[in-house]
């Protein structure tokens, strides 16, 4: 499977303590890796790309080396670490603040049908509005919340990375 | 249409064929390695996200949609509505996190997340019963397709097209999917889009017939004369003053008197009325007669009508169901086991957003398409309504226009489309739940030391089952909605995968016993609550959603219908209550997880996954 089976936490750990288990955390994954093998060959043959063990397999291998490397960053850099806690708020609150948006829209439209029943069957462009808006509009609306949000996550992402770089 | 249409059958032929050939193709050049790993490298997004789309549109959208807004209006919007918005949320929450912990499935997330091979095994069992669930509205869009197309009775077509199906299935016909799902897109948006625009031209513009019902507070019409053969137990309402000639004695009862026997032959009329046939009966009406089953125009152009309405009696009542319906299918879009596996196919979280971005503006265009389907059926091919079949206007309606040679034409395009729906859908939840059954439970939980061969076996062997359950099952869904069924499953999603995995990349604090707990909570009430109204649920009247628990409090019955309005929030805190009582839980290496659910890639700090 794609997840290491055993926690990395070496957190209160030496960086030495790390080392000396590194080799035992490589021959786990070795022994652990033939009868996955084995595994992929079937579920290649029979699923498809729902084979999963296969790149699991290969990103599992990735993933210590990668896992070192997070590590050392989530112990020694206590910038990187602030920073990145500082991402995650930032992005937290933007996906909290488009839902909140969008949730706001969506569910005050039964209410405005609810109290408002003849304005919502006032016509535009030909259409009810209440019509225009659930059956057309809508879509658009998503999808530029979308954008916005996108566009807006992407830029949180670049300035953490040029912080610490 | 009586009579089997040619074209349509040679349409499915060529759509099976076709899918078939793709997947072959793709497996010569996938052969040893994964689909997923050959997608992300060589697939741009915009295929990408094609192949998410063409497995999420399944015959709930291309084909539920369309017959349910004819069937109950305005309130129906909120599906498609629903099911496209559900992306916004999997986007705001889960898309890259989720990417970037670098889990393939959901029970991928749960152990490595949590660090808890028992919960991997509760997240196991749920993704089958969302599967399962899943599962049965596309065997009824099967059987309700077949009917249309073969005129043949509707077990019939749940049985073919799901042995066929199951069999692709079992014989590794679904290699190489990402190339396959993404082609099953373009032809679901081709053949919805193209019958639209004709029959828009050949019927009149889009809000012309809006405003036509809206002002309406008559039922349609029957466009000619016609006779129906209705089963016993029928329901029958009328909106208006109706003249009838009656096939045969047989026992009526009306509103909700004494039932009374009335004679065959004999010509009967009637106020507006609610007929219950007791017995089975053939009826005659002439053209101009009301249509039976028919909401009225305003009823049916406006909020809170039949669909959240006429199972409750009460505005407010309606208001509540149309929340609860709300919360399940977009919360429950981003808990969907089968969907969040596809966002795989992406190389990093960055990708993850761009592709959903993509899905979204596929997915918002296809559904502009349905609902106006539902508009003209509603106005063109009545007789739906009378006959229970308006889940089949979007098979039924382009036969309406002329010259016939077009209408055949139309017919074939949209019965292909169908077919891909739920071929598509089925066949990837087929595929996954199968998976789970061979992998997670026979390959680790039973015989852990089994070989490659009996492995493969086990997979064979439980697609073969879990085809042959759907099937079975299928055949008893007839009576419901196709998005009735296909909103239960949301809901489960909703109340168990969603809180665990907004939780679980957000919040530091959320235990194993925690997210165990949410879990179970929710997945578990809000599965008991859809089983007991699925068992005891019937149809209080004709127009109703049929979904009554009868004999009990109408407040009651509607939380049970739709439960998402409890059981998310029951969810959500059963997490966050037991995630502070276990307090010392929390793993040490949290921030470390934080740090791979959320570090981007730009970082460097995971170079690529997949060395070639």
């Amino acid at each position: 499977m794609a997840l290491i089976r055993r926690p990395l936490n070496n957190n209160e750990g030496s960086s030495s303590k790390a080392d000396s288990e590194l080799p035992n955390l490589l021959s786990q994954s070795g022994s652990y890796s033939i009868d996955l093998e084995n595994e992929n060959e079937e579920f290649n043959e029979i699923a498809g790309d729902y084979n999963y063990p296969l790149v699991a397999e290969l990103e599992r291998n990735q993933a210590i080396d990668n896992e070192q490397t997070l590590q050392e960053v989530a112990e020694q850099t206590t910038y990187g670490a602030v920073f990145l806690n500082d991402l995650i708020r930032r992005q937290r609150a933007l996906s909290v603040s488009v839902a909140v948006t969008f949730l706001i829209i969506i569910l005050s439209l039964p209410l405005l049908n609810f109290w408002l029943r003849d304005l919502v069957s006032f016509e535009l462009f030909g259409f009810p509005v209440s019509w225009l808006f659930l059956a057309i509009l809508i879509y658009p609306l998503i999808w530029l919340l979308a954008f916005y949000f996108v566009s807006t996550a992407d830029k949180y992402e670049e300035e953490f990375t040029n912080l610490v770089e | 249409m009586n009579n089997i249409n040619w074209l349509s059958i040679i349409a499915i032929v060529l759509v099976i064929g076709v899918t078939g050939t793709l997947g072959i193709w793709a497996t010569r050049i996938v052969r040893t390695t994964s689909d997923f790993f050959v997608a992300s490298r060589t697939v741009g997004p915009i295929m990408n996200a094609a192949a998410i789309s063409g497995e999420y549109l399944s015959a709930a959208s291309f084909m539920g949609v369309a017959g349910m807004v004819m069937k109950f209006g305005y309130d129906v919007l909120w599906y498609p509505v629903g099911y496209a918005a559900g992306y916004l949320f999997l986007l705001l929450f889960v898309a890259a996190p989720l990417r970037r912990f670098g889990a393939y499935t959901l029970p991928d997330f749960a152990e490595g997340r949590f660090n808890s091979m028992a919960f991997r095994k509760i997240a196991v069992g749920f993704v089958m019963i969302i599967g399962f669930f899943y599962m049965l509205p596309q065997m009824k869009g099967a059987g309700v397709t077949l009917q249309s197309v073969l005129n043949a009775p509707y077990w019939l077509g749940v049985v073919i097209v799901g042995a066929v199906i199951t069999l692709n299935v079992v014989l590794g016909g679904m290699k190489g999917i990402t190339f396959v799902q993404a082609f099953q897109f373009w032809l679901k948006i081709f053949a919805i889009s193209v019958p639209v625009f004709i029959l828009l031209g050949y019927f009149g513009n889009y809000g012309d017939h809006l405003r036509t019902q809206q002002n309406s507070p008559d039922a349609p019409r029957f466009a000619s004369n016609i006779t129906i053969d209705f089963k016993s137990n029928t329901h029958l309402q009328f909106n208006a003053p109706v003249t009838f000639t009656l096939g045969q004695r047989g026992k009526v009862q009306i509103e909700n008197a004494t039932p009374i026997i009335l004679e065959g032959g004999q010509i009967y009329k009637l106020n507006a009325v609610e007929l219950k046939l007791l017995d089975s009966n053939r009826l005659t009406f002439a053209a101009g007669e009301p249509v039976p089953n028919a909401p009225t125009g305003t009823v049916w152009a406006h909020a809170f009508g039949p669909l959240t309405g006429d199972s409750v009696g009460s505005p407010s009542l309606s208001l509540l169901y149309s929340y609860s319906l709300i919360i399940a299918i977009i919360f429950g879009t981003a808990g969907l086991p089968h969907i969040l596996v596809r966002f795989y196919t992406n190389t990093d979280g960055k990708k993850a957003r761009h592709t959903t971005l993509i899905v979204l503006g596929m997915i918002g265009v296809f559904y502009l398409f349905p609902p106006i389907f539902g508009v003209l059926g509603r106005a063109h091919a009545p007789e739906l309504y009378a006959l229970g079949t308006t889940d089949r206007v979007v098979l039924e309606l382009p036969g309406k226009i002329l010259p016939d040679w077009l209408a055949q034409i139309l017919l074939a395009i949209t019965a292909a489309g169908a077919f891909a729906a739920f071929m598509s859908t089925f066949s990837g939840l087929l595929v996954s739940v199968s998976g789970a059954l061979s992998h997670d439970i026979y390959g680790r939980m039973l015989r852990p030391q089994a070989s490659t061969r009996e492995r493969r076996y086990a997979f064979r062997i439980a697609a073969f089952l879990a085809g042959g359950g759907a099937i079975v099952a299928g055949l008893f869904v007839d009576k419901f909605d196709i998005n009735l069924l296909v909103g239960w499953a949301f809901a489960i999603a909703a109340s168990s995968f969603f809180p665990m995995l907004v939780l679980g990349t957000w919040w530091r604090g959320l235990t194993r016993v925690g997210a165990t707990a949410g879990v179970l909570a929710g997945g578990l009430s809000a599965s008991l609550a859809i089983v007991i109204t699925m068992i005891f649920g019937d149809s209080g009247s004709a127009i109703g959603n049929g979904v009554v628990v009868a004999g009990t409090d109408p407040l009651f019955s509607t939380l049970l219908a739709q439960p998402a309005i409890w059981s998310v929030p029951f969810s959500f805190l059963t997490m966050i209550v037991v995630s502070r009582l276990t307090k010392r839980q929390i793993p040490d290496d949290i921030n470390h997880i934080m740090l791979r659910l959320h570090a981007p890639e730009a970082l460097g700090l995971r170079n690529d996954y997949i060395k070639e």
